[in-house]
Formats: C-alpha cells, structure tokens, sequence
C-alpha cells in the first residue's frame, strides 16, 4: 500500500446514518447503542470502499459524537458545567479540568476493536491532540496552558500505548497509524512551542506506529511548516480546498489555494526524513462536488509545488460529517476516480 | 472606601431550554413568533435576575444575537455577511461582516423584523428595562468588517456614530455601552459625542487605553472601563467621572472570591464600576450565573 502514489484516506468523520444520529445519546454505553454503531460503521466502510478509498480510517467514526467531548469525558479531572457557543447557534460541551487529569478508560478502544474484528482494510485512528484538548478546555487547576497540555499529552500517550497493544496483537505485521488532530495548533501563533513539545509528548516512547497530525482552517499554516522539522510526525493532513477557487485551471493564479506548499516544500527539503502532505482536495463546508478534473489540477498543483509525487497523499479538507451521505460518498468518489487517472500518469 | 457600582453588559449566555428552541426554529419546526415569545420571556427572566442579585448596569443580555455584530449591521444598508471569522484567540467565530458601504436603517431596530442568518428583531428585547444600550465600538466595527477600498474612514466612522444615535432614541436608551473589543486604532474619540450625552457614555476599551488621542480630544464620557494590570486608572480618570475595572474572568469557569476582586480595586479611587472582562458568553450559563452573583455581592 506505500508504494502507490497518491494514497488516499478519509480524515475521520462521516455523516451518522439518521438511525444512529437520532438515538445517539440516549443510548450511548449501551448493547443498542454498540449494535447501531457497529451497523453504521460497516456501512460507511462499504461506503468507503465503493468510493476507492485506499485507507478506510475508522469508518467514519460512528462511535463518537464531537472530538473534544469523546475524549474528555473519558478523563477524571475534567468537569462539563453546561455548553459554550461556537458560533450562531451551535454549542460545544467545553470541560473545566478541575484537578490533575487522568484517563479513567480508553475513549477509542471499542471502536478499534469493532474494527480489527470486521475489517480487513487499512486504518487510521484519529485521536484528539493535546494542544485542541488544551485550547478547548477552561483551565481551572493547571498553572498554565503548557502544564495543561503536556498533561494531555500524558493522557493521550498512554491512550496510543494501549490502542497499540490490541492492534499488535490481531495485526502484528501492520504499522497502526494514528492521526493527532490538532484543528487549533495556529491559533495562538506565540504557542507553536507547546503545540510541538505536546504533540511530540502524545507520542513519546512508542514505536511501531505511523503517526500524522490534522490541522484545518488555519489562518497561516508557515506558522506550522516552521515546526515541521521539529514534530515527531510522518505527514501532515490538511484542509487546502476551503481556500481554492472552485474553477478549473492550473497554475499559480488559478490555485491560489495551494501555493503555501512552495514554502512547506522549501523547510521539508532541508530533512533527512521527508515528511508528506495530505492534501485536502475537496471542502467539506460546500454540497458542490469537485469535478475530476479540478482535483487533478489541485494534485498536479501540489505535485509541482512539491516536486516529489511520493509525498503526496490526498484527502478531503476535514471530516465529511458537514455534508449528507449522498454528496460525501460522490465527493470521494470524484476523489479516488482523480488519483486513478494521475497514477497512471506518474507511474 | 471606593463607592462600587457593577456593570453586566453583552451577550449572556442562554440556558439550554432556549438553544433548543432556536434551533427547532432553524429546522422550521417552530414559527418565528413562537420564538419571539420565549427569547422575551428569556430576557425578562435575565433581567429579573440581574435585579435581584444588585447589578447597578446593565444592558440586553442578546439572546437574539449570534455575535455582537451581527444583527445590529445586518440592520444598515450596504453590509452583508462574509465567512465564518474566529474571534480573536477564542474557539468563538463571528460572521465577518463585509461593509460596501454604510447607509441607512433596513429594519426596524425597535421592531419585530425577520433577519437572515439571525433570530429576529427587535435588537434590545429589554428596551425600557435594561439600563444601557449595548453597541459594538464603531472602531471595533471597522477593524473586525472587511472594509470595500475606497471607503472613507472617518466618514464610515461618523455614519455609525449617526445610526447608534438614531437606534438609542428609537429605542427609548438614554445611557450606552460602547463595546471596543478589538478598535485597533482609536484616533478619533470625539465621534463618541455624537452617540450620546458625555455623562450617558459608559466606553469599554480592551487592551491599552488610547491616552494621547483623548489628550488631544475634548471628549469626556461617564465611565471608560479598561483592564487595571495594562492601564493606570488615575489616568484613564483624566478623562471619566468613574472609571470602570475589568476584574471578572469570562474565559474560566473558577469563581473568584470577593476579597481577591476588592483587593484589585484601588483604594484611591473615591467610585469605580466593577464588571467582567469579556461578555459572559464564553461561560456556561450556569458559571456565568455564578459571576454575576459574585458581582452583585460586592
């Protein structure tokens, strides 16, 4: 699977069919709530693999609601008072680490193990980051936001350890790749250096594993490229598409989106060990589906940008949750059906 | 012994009852002036509550806007909505507010009126019982709107000083609350004077207070309400009756106790009015609840 071009992934999450969504917590923790989750998850990988997908992640991540709320509510320590605003009128459950924080149980273990035992397909595990975890949470007990995440970044660390244990024993040949998603690592631009020390944190002292991180709608990712060198990750997955025109062309003034990969390109060629680029090439805020043709311009933008196509993978922006299960199937479709065109002609 | 008033001012957070509600009504599975209905009972409940626990000021808690910029702009003609925009360093995003120009009143303010993207009008749904009218800072306006090139500053600067005018006599408010949350550059502080009476004029500043441009200014105001750790408050009192301290955190959900605020006022000061660093609505309901009780005690 590593020697193709172009591998393509899902980044995590996927529209919940209507029968999980509408019961979901009212149910969740128990039998029904593990044999709806499972039905969708199965679903959605078939989704996956009619789309092309080379890496079917984790199916869609059916087992969890929000990113910061799944993890957290595993860990003692960190108190829900009520929601907070995101924006208009969507609402997040944002905790108050009230005390030194711990996980009390693993947050992703049944969906892994629901996995390793249906599916033979390569998967990714996408976990909340540390520096997100910190960022979204009302500091009430930690001296500072560094402590805070680094103490994340211990809770996560011992999550992967144990996620690794049961991966290794059902695939013991396999590299488990997990993916740190860390939507708020350029937010605060003076915090880069927590955002690197708790990352490299989360995975401190674990071999054997493939590890990525996912940041998305950054104001500026050359806040991030100037840490590349320093993040203890094999790629970068990233949402591009979100700020390229949707009209077909090449070249710099037609995808303008892309063209902060010239400096990406600049500080990866100075590596030893060359990290890759999971481009983001279709948005996931959008019903319109990219046509063919525009995602191999974006690819062969990157490619030019880049100029290794080894280290290019491609995926959509973000989760495909945003969007109906219709229009995201068809958008990964259009995906796998532009990688299969282009590796054909890198090949 | 500082005379203490206390100020609420801003978009309080709503309990969960009434973020169901909207979003039924965003479904369509409620009619609009069903909703109406119970964000004017939400209001009046805040109201009462901020009665009782002895809040001397303040404004409309905003249960009916998305972000503190939105509705009240969407109401001018020449501006329309840009993207999704995170506010400042928060987890909080705003609609960006583009500004082609900036005209008259579309709706009016004082009115039921439908908005897009927005719960409807009226934009203060305790107008005759919350004390002050809450505006952004025209400064702020600008500095967080995509401007249009070609856009004069100053004259943008003056028509939304002209329109908040309008919007408080409409609504019957005597006394503002004038947000500059992020003004950038404030360096024409006499367009104040057109919004309301200098003693009417309550002017909250985030971050450094802009002291040569009131020195070189004739403008004076009731209360100008900055942060004491960035300011001295014997200078900000230059150019204000009373100065207002920014003390309570509205980005944690640990309450502070009484003695810790009264010791960060400044036994100098013969008044001072006591509020919240930031609007409330980064806070859940029930910590924001708290805070106001922490602040009706003092």
């Amino acid at each position: 699977m590593q020697d193709k071009l172009f591998i393509t992934q899902e980044i995590g999450s996927f529209r919940k069919p209507d029968y999980l969504s509408r019961k979901f917590h009212k149910i969740e923790g128990s039998s029904e709530f593990f044999d709806l989750a499972g039905k969708a998850t199965l679903e959605t990988l078939d989704v996956f693999k009619r789309s092309g997908l080379d890496n079917l992640g984790v199916g869609g991540e059916m087992f969890r609601w929000e990113m910061y709320e799944h993890l957290a509510e595993h860990i003692d320590g960190v108190k829900f008072y009520g929601m907070v605003r995101s924006f208009d009128n969507r609402y997040y459950k944002k905790g108050s680490v009230v005390s030194a924080i711990r996980r009390h149980d693993s947050a992703h273990m049944a969906e892994l193990k629901f996995l390793l035992e249906n599916s033979k397909g390569e998967l990714k595990i996408p976990i909340t980051g540390p520096y997100t975890m910190m960022d979204w949470s009302f500091n009430d007990f930690y001296r500072d936001r560094y402590d805070l995440a680094m103490a994340y970044a211990s809770v996560i660390r011992e999550e992967i350890s144990d996620l690794l244990r049961v991966f290794r024993a059902k695939r013991p040949n396999e590299i488990m790749q997990v993916q740190i998603d860390e939507p708020a690592a350029t937010t605060h631009p003076d915090e880069m250096d927590i955002v690197v020390d708790s990352v490299n944190g989360s995975l401190q002292g674990i071999a054997g594993i493939e590890p990525t991180i996912h940041v998305c709608y950054s104001r500026d990712y050359r806040m991030l490229y100037d840490v590349v060198p320093d993040l203890k990750v094999k790629g970068l997955n990233l949402e591009f598409a979100n700020r390229d025109p949707l009209e077909s062309g090449s070249g710099k003034e037609k995808r303008t989106g892309y063209q902060d990969l010239k400096y990406f390109a600049s500080i990866n060629e100075s590596l030893q060990e060359k990290r890759f680029i999971g481009l983001g090439v279709t948005d996931v805020h959008i019903d319109f589906v990219e046509p063919v043709k525009l995602i191999e311009e974006r690819i062969e933008e990157a490619v030019k940008l880049i100029g290794d196509p080894s280290l290019i993978r491609v995926n959509p922006d973000c989760g495909l949750r945003t969007r109906s299960r219709e229009i995201g199937e068809r958008k990964l479709k259009n995906m796998s059906e532009a990688v299969h065109n282009l590796r054909v002609k890198y090949s | 012994m500082t005379e203490v008033k206390t100020l609420v001012y801003g978009i309080y957070p709503k309990r969960d009852e009434l973020r169901i509600k909207l979003g039924r009504w965003e479904r369509g599975n409620i009619e609009t002036r069903e909703l109406l209905e119970s964000l004017k009972a939400e209001t009046d409940g805040a109201i009462d509550q901020f009665q009782s626990e002895g809040i001397t000021l303040f404004t409309d808690p905003l249960f009916n806007w998305y972000d503190f910029l939105r509705p009240l702009l969407e109401s001018l003609k020449g501006v329309k909505l840009g993207p999704l925009t995170r506010i400042d360093e928060t987890n909080t995003f705003y609609r960006l507010p583009v500004i082609q120009d900036l005209g008259d009143i579309l709706f009016d303010p004082t009115d039921f009126g439908v908005l897009e993207d927005n719960p409807p009008l009226p934009l203060y749904l305790s107008a005759g019982r919350s004390n002050l009218a809450f505006f952004p800072g025209p400064f702020t306006v600008l500095n967080m709107s995509r401007v249009e090139p070609g856009l004069d500053r100053i004259t943008l600067l003056n028509r939304l000083a002209d329109t908040y005018a309008k919007i408080r006599k409409a609504a019957g408010y005597q006394k503002v609350f004038l947000f500059e949350y992020s003004p950038g550059k404030i360096d024409a502080p006499d367009i104040y004077r057109k919004i309301a009476e200098p003693e009417n004029t309550y002017l909250y500043i985030r971050g450094k207070f802009p002291i040569n441009a009131f020195r070189r200014s004739k403008v004076r105001v009731e209360s100008i309400i900055v942060s004491a750790s960035e300011n001295s408050l014997d200078s900000v009192s230059r150019y204000c009756r009373t100065p207002g301290i920014q003390i309570v955190d509205s980005h944690t959900t640990r309450i502070e106790g009484r003695d810790e605020i009264l010791q960060r006022i400044p036994d100098t000061l013969k008044s001072a009015i006591v509020t919240h660093q930031d609007y409330m609505d980064f806070l859940p309901r029930v910590i924001a609840d708290q805070k106001v009780h922490l602040l009706g005690g003092l």
